[in-house]
């Protein structure tokens, strides 16, 4: 506890402190959490492991998945860790492999989200109505043939996106921002505890 | 040759990725563990390069404070053990203490102060008085619900409910606007995958 305390009011402090030691063991102890952060990915990627070579071990329905998932994982591990992530070879596979494979999911997120909509969205009261018509309009707004017959409907649909969105968006902002000032002062002064698991507060 | 292979490589994966619209197959289910098995990797050889350059380099140059970060890292694999898994609590007060500093004074300048300066507007025209009443409602509706949803003692909606119904409103076509936004920028993704499969993938398959 004493560690939080002590490393976030000295984060603090150096955003005042502009020079002086304060600010140096500011900056530094940032760049360390970079260090601490690149650790905490790996004890991620031990959980993986563990998780998956436990299904090939217990030899589950998807073992044969788990091993691919653990297979793909060393030989991309090793060979950006050997030959770096900007080499010619992690290069090739990132953009034949790894990009197709995001861009395709990425894309087929448009199918989910029509049938998704199709089946949840019931104009049931005011407010379901507003969310409908401003999501219309900047769906249209954006469709060449629409625009073609109504003239005036890409600039309404513009004029959504930049000023009651921006609106709304602030606001949800600054409320955001209170909450995360305000969740961020429990970490430091020690009456927020569950990240160290065990449910205690 | 080897830019056919990947485009050949690149298209078989799409098209697998694209056979779950018909049914979940093996397949699919290979394309995403090979996915997840990548981004894995990813994130461990970026994770190994940020040690190398910002710890294990100065360390090598003489920088001995560098130990610090270093052993905090490994004392969070101590969650593993039972006997000495309360080790990894030292360095996980460390991340969440200078993240939480890192947040406050983040978002007081960048979410906070300068949202706020940016929503003191003249109001002079339409675009600024929707501005300034929608952020203020919105904040309003956030900040003061119990009183936007009690009645006046006549009976009658206070002042803070029509207020809050504002905010409601303007949440509402933030909310429609941003959706609309993303199934637009989804859609041109799929049409870009499906220009990229019929313009460069197909005719490597026939050549």
């Amino acid at each position: 506890m004493a560690v939080g305390f002590l490393s976030g009011l000295i984060v603090i402090l150096k955003y005042f402190a502009q020079e002086g030691i304060i600010s140096r063991i500011g900056t530094d102890l940032i760049a360390w959490r970079v260090t601490v952060a690149a650790f905490a990915l790996g004890l991620g990627a031990a959980n993986l492991i563990q998780v998956h070579a436990r299904a090939i071990i217990r030899r589950e329905k998807n073992a044969d998945s788990s091993f691919l998932l653990l297979a793909t994982m060393a030989v991309f591990t090793v060979l950006g860790v050997v030959s770096g992530p900007n080499s010619a070879a992690y290069k090739w596979f990132w953009d034949n492999v790894y990009q197709p494979i995001y861009g395709g999911i990425a894309s087929l997120l448009a199918f989910m989200i029509v049938s998704a909509s199709y089946r949840a969205f019931k104009v049931r009261n005011w407010q379901s109505a507003v969310l409908m018509i401003s999501a219309l309009i900047v769906i249209l707004g954006q469709v060449g043939l629409v625009s073609r017959v109504f003239a005036g409907l890409p600039s309404l649909s513009q004029w959504v996106m930049s000023v009651p969105n921006t609106a709304g968006m602030r606001g949800i902002t600054i409320g955001g921002a209170l909450g995360a000032i305000a969740l961020s002062l429990r970490v430091i002064l020690g009456f927020e505890r569950s990240y160290m698991g065990g449910g205690q507060q | 040759m080897a830019q056919s292979i990947g485009t050949f490589l690149s298209g078989f994966f799409l098209i697998t990725v694209y056979s779950y619209l018909f049914k979940e197959s093996r397949l699919y289910r290979y394309t995403e563990h090979i996915y997840v098995g990548f981004a894995a990797a990813h994130a461990i050889v970026t994770g190994w390069h940020n040690v190398k350059d910002q710890a294990l380099s100065p360390l090598a140059d003489g920088q001995w404070l560098m130990l610090v970060p270093l052993c905090f890292g490994c004392l969070l694999y101590a969650k593993f053990t039972k006997r000495y898994s309360y080790l990894s609590r030292t360095p996980l007060a460390f991340m969440m203490g200078v993240a939480a500093g890192v947040t406050i004074t983040g978002a007081a300048e960048a979410s906070f102060v300068k949202q706020i300066r940016a929503t003191i507007l003249p109001l002079n025209n339409l675009d600024n008085i929707v501005m300034v009443l929608g952020t203020v409602s919105t904040l309003a509706f956030f900040l003061f619900i119990p009183l936007g949803s009690k009645k006046a003692a006549n009976g009658k909606r206070s002042f803070m409910s029509l207020v809050s119904n504002l905010g409601r409103a303007t949440m509402m076509v933030a909310f429609g606007s941003s959706f609309g936004f993303v199934v637009m920028a989804r859609l041109s993704y799929l049409i870009a995958r499906l220009q990229f499969l019929f313009s460069k993938v197909f005719p490597v398959i026939s050549q």
